[in-house]
């Protein structure tokens, strides 16, 4: 016989977001949408890759993109209805919350599943590594490898503000993307995002290279927003977070307003 | 006092609108609702558990939705159209999330309910068959003990005796006499069994709803093998085939005689004639 609710089970925000992964979802998606999102995820990651050596600014962007799609995923779930999700016995309202708790605990078990593959990963290779040290004898050539203690320097108050920014942004941006119910509008807004995120990223950038141009050293090149180099060359860098502050504290308002709205028009 | 009240209900689709729909459902009755492929009986029902945005008003249990959610959307249970859960998922699994969600879900009547219909808990639902899905929807939203329960072509692909099965899972449901059941469906003979009242569908509009002896024993079925001008004023919905005629009559005096044969029409015959000429539907 099953009990009732255990564990993380009683937190109602958790049930919901288990009744939302119970809806049957549409095998098959657009290819546009794998393409857009894989090109967003390569742009995202290749781009701070190139342009920073701060691992933490790799790591954001990462999380960023994770958010972005976790969200998504929630919204498309929510998308196929009938679904446990959607005849759950809670107001609306809570259900409106509940949307955005659902897309932080599936970020949440993207992330702890990545973790558990990094440490069977890891383990596996301190077990070829020992294996391989014990063969050739006493470890010989063996180097020791430090790690860049000033990555979080790097990244610095502006690039730390633009961050958190940002990982609002994605996460807003994928609940919004959720809400559409015709495919059609739904990628037409993920193609606007990504491009608005590339040319946001290109013109946050580019002060920093039009003062170094010229100069043939690889910081000629247009840096990564979440770095603190970024900001050095411009002249009000305080007004270029307050923007992406702004723009981050919109976007989960668009977020809210149109789970309002979507809340309200089922009130009938 | 009525389970469920729907008043001036529109769902406009574009190319397709639920118009202004007025039904009310009494409690302790069984509503079967009919109608032809694409009338609006799912749109209806998905708009009657919130599935879908619409205009009008519902009452359930003389409430409406807004201020009670919880309340009503525990007292709604629902066999949709479609299976509402994912194909990989396991019935272990989903009754552990239900057992969750609803408080008052009954498990025991749930195993018992597995076991009369020899659903397996290890098997995933992709690997269940049609009927087996219908059955297993079905029996989630009886052990539910709600107040309101909504089925949307619960039979469709499930086996004759199974269904008897079912019809009599129906019945035990309304017995108290407080509950409410609306019954879409296009197997009416189900409906000639358990029904109390009939709601037909036509083009988004509700165009019949009535007591079932209204409906049956209101009109009779005449077959005869020629058509006389006397019988064509009073035919609804004639019918020619290699024997002769066959046709709706609100005539209830008309006498059985030579190559004339009457009687009270089922459900669906009286369905078919009544779609064919909708002149009859003025009871």
């Amino acid at each position: 016989m099953i009990k009732k609710p255990e564990g993380l089970y009683k937190l109602e925000s958790y049930r919901y977001f288990r009744s939302v992964l119970t809806a049957p979802v549409k095998r098959r998606q657009q290819p546009f949408f794998y393409v857009t999102l894989y090109f967003f995820a390569g742009f995202l990651i290749m781009y701070t890759f190139s342009t920073s050596s701060c691992p933490v600014s790799i790591i954001m962007a990462v999380f960023a993109l994770l958010c972005f799609s976790s969200a998504l995923t929630i919204g498309e779930y929510l998308r196929n209805s009938p679904s446990l999700a959607t005849l759950m016995p809670i107001s609306e309202r809570k259900k409106l919350i509940y949307r955005f708790t659902s897309s932080l605990y599936l970020l949440l078990r993207i992330i702890l599943y990545a973790l558990a593959i990094l440490a069977i990963i890891f383990i596996i290779a301190i077990i070829v590594v020992g294996i391989t040290m014990a063969v050739e004898g006493d470890g010989g050539g063996a180097e020791e490898v430090s790690g860049d203690s000033s990555a979080i320097v790097l990244m610095g108050k502006y690039g730390a503000i633009f961050s958190v920014a940002f990982v609002i942004i994605c996460f807003s941006a994928g609940i919004i993307a959720g809400y559409f119910k015709k495919t059609s509008n739904k990628n037409r807004f993920i193609l606007g995002f990504i491009l608005a995120v590339i040319l946001a990223f290109i013109f946050t950038g580019l002060p920093y290279a039009i003062h170094h141009r010229g100069d043939l050293s690889v910081d000629t090149r247009i840096v990564s927003p979440f770095i603190e180099s970024c900001y050095d060359n411009m002249p009000v860098p305080w007004l270029c977070s307050i923007m992406w502050c702004l723009a981050a504290a919109g976007s989960l308002a668009a977020a809210i307003y149109f789970g309002i709205r979507k809340m309200k028009a089922s009130e009938y | 006092m009525y389970g469920l009240e729907l008043e001036n209900l529109c769902v406009d689709f574009g190319n397709f609108k639920l118009d202004n729909i007025n039904l009310k459902l009494r409690r302790g009755c069984i509503t079967g609702l009919i109608g032809r492929n694409g009338c609006g009986k799912t749109t209806m029902i998905n708009a009657i558990m919130r599935q879908l945005e619409a205009t009008g008003s519902i009452l359930y249990n003389g409430k409406p939705y807004k201020g009670n959610e919880e309340e009503i959307m525990n007292s709604l249970a629902c066999v949709f159209d479609k299976p509402h859960f994912n194909q990989n998922l396991k019935p272990k699994k989903i009754i552990k999330i239900y057992n969750a969600i609803y408080p008052d879900l009954d498990l025991g009547k749930y195993y018992s309910l597995m076991d009369k219909f020899r659903l397996p808990h290890e098997l995933k639902l992709s690997k269940y068959s049609f009927g087996m899905q219908r059955k297993y929807c079905l029996i989630l939203a009886l052990c539910r003990n709600a107040d309101i329960l909504i089925l949307d072509e619960p039979t469709s692909g499930v086996d004759p005796y199974d269904r008897g099965e079912i019809m009599d899972l129906i019945q035990e449901f309304i017995m108290d006499e407080n509950r409410t059941v609306l019954f879409s469906t296009h197997v009416t003979a189900d409906l000639d069994k358990i029904a109390d009242y009939v709601v037909m569908m036509s083009d988004g509009k509700i165009i019949l709803d009535t007591d079932k002896e209204t409906l049956t024993d209101g009109y009779r079925l005449v077959q005869c093998e020629t058509l006389t001008p006397e019988m064509q004023a009073s035919a609804i919905g004639v019918q020619k085939s290699m024997f002769g005629y066959v046709f709706l009559t609100r005539d209830k005096d008309i006498k059985e005689g030579e190559g004339v044969k009457v009687k009270v029409p089922t459900i669906e015959e009286a369905f078919v004639h009544l779609q064919m000429d909708k002149r009859g539907l003025e009871l």
